[in-house]
């Protein structure tokens, strides 16, 4: 509604709003012309501010009644077509149609949203869960199994020294070494 | 809005038929090139906005559905190729100069010479004060007051609420007939002044 925040009861309308109403006169719907014409009867600045622009409008519509028209109309017909001949016409390819209906998109968008939500699922069915009591046992026997490991590693360690470097070593009770050092003696 | 043409024509159009494409543009071109001198106010440039208004038409009808009126589609192309045209360099050199091409008019009535004289006036003051208003206000000053759209069909072809029609309608009429006023006072002086 153009005129803003009317009250059909209320009688004395600000003249600067009704102003405003008048220049769209034509335009206002029932309820907003009896507004203005109620006021109209009471106020005679504004029946006179009406019929000025009621002229104005008159001389508006002397401009409407002139059509602007092509010099040559058949001429012009005959520049567009050649305009279009020249253009790429899109022809109707069903198959694009198809692929853009509403129907397609949205069978798109849920087949991916159930694509995505199976692989989401999947990750964490393989994922080991830390509150899951026999994966932790799983856990610390491998712990176990490495410290296993690295006592072995550090025992062949000590084995792979080598000769001479166990002859000048006290503590090396290899047997080669003691065999070495009784053939010496 | 006038102009109906066979909807059976316009499908065949969009089925790439250019013998029905010809019958749609010598049906509508009349007034397209109508809305665009009203926004250019010079026959050579609201020519060329035809034929791209056209084109434009050519390659998107096989998007056209029933529903929707031709013209309303139409409407709404050429003011926005009208407006575009304006906001390109060259609309806007055109801007600060006056055209000599003043293009020709039909008139409802066979005019006096000095009606027409009086009508190129009026036009060419109208244009002036029209080039100073807002896209919007003056998209619909000239598809309501030059072209005699309805409300209605002026707010479906620009995409706007009637309330905001009436309001640019509002602050357009206000421009135009404050411009006028003072032509008419300067024309009327003379005359009171020989008297």
């Amino acid at each position: 509604m153009f005129i803003i925040n009317v009250n059909k009861n209320q009688f004395l309308m600000n003249c600067k709003r009704i102003e405003r109403s008048l220049y769209v006169y034509q335009e206002l719907n029932e309820m907003e012309l009896g507004i203005v014409d109620q006021h109209l009867t009471t106020c005679k600045n504004c029946s006179l501010m009406l019929k000025k622009l009621e002229k104005s409008r008159l001389l508006l519509s002397q401009i409407q009644q002139a059509k602007p028209i092509p010099e040559n109309f058949s001429g012009l017909t005959g520049v567009i077509m050649q305009a279009v001949e020249s253009e790429k016409k899109v022809i109707k390819n069903w198959s694009i149609t198809f692929l853009d209906t509403i129907f397609f998109r949205v069978s798109m968008v849920l087949v991916s949203v159930i694509l995505v939500v199976a692989f989401i699922s999947e990750q964490r069915l393989e994922q080991p869960s830390m509150s899951d009591s026999s994966q932790t046992a799983e856990v610390y026997l491998n712990a176990s199994l490495k410290r296993k490991d690295w006592n072995y590693n550090s025992r062949r360690q000590a084995k792979g020294k080598s000769l001479y470097a166990c002859l000048n070593e006290k503590s090396c009770t290899s047997a080669k070494v003691l065999k070495y050092k009784k053939v010496r003696i | 809005m006038r102009n109906t043409i066979d909807p059976k024509v316009i499908m065949a159009a969009a089925k790439g038929d250019r013998q029905a494409f010809r019958q749609v543009v010598e049906a509508h071109q009349g007034f397209v090139y109508s809305v665009a001198f009203r926004f250019v106010n010079n026959g050579a440039d609201a020519e060329e906005i035809t034929q791209d208004v056209f084109v434009k038409l050519w390659k998107q009808l096989h998007t056209y559905r029933l529903d929707v009126k031709l013209t309303t589609w139409l409407y709404t192309i050429v003011t926005n190729t009208s407006l575009d045209f304006l906001k390109s360099r060259y609309g806007k050199e055109l801007k600060q100069t006056t055209s000599l091409d003043k293009g020709k008019f039909l008139y409802a009535q066979n005019p006096t010479p000095e009606e027409e004289i009086q009508h190129v006036e009026l036009n060419q003051i109208v244009h002036e004060v029209a080039a100073q208003l807002t896209p919007k206000q003056r998209a619909v000053f000239i598809l309501r007051d030059l072209e005699g759209l309805t409300p209605q069909e002026v707010a479906k072809s620009l995409g706007m609420s009637l309330g905001n029609v009436k309001s640019n309608l509002f602050y357009a009429r206000q421009k135009v007939i404050a411009r006028l006023d003072v032509y008419y006072k300067c024309k009327q002086e003379p005359i009171s002044n020989e008297l």
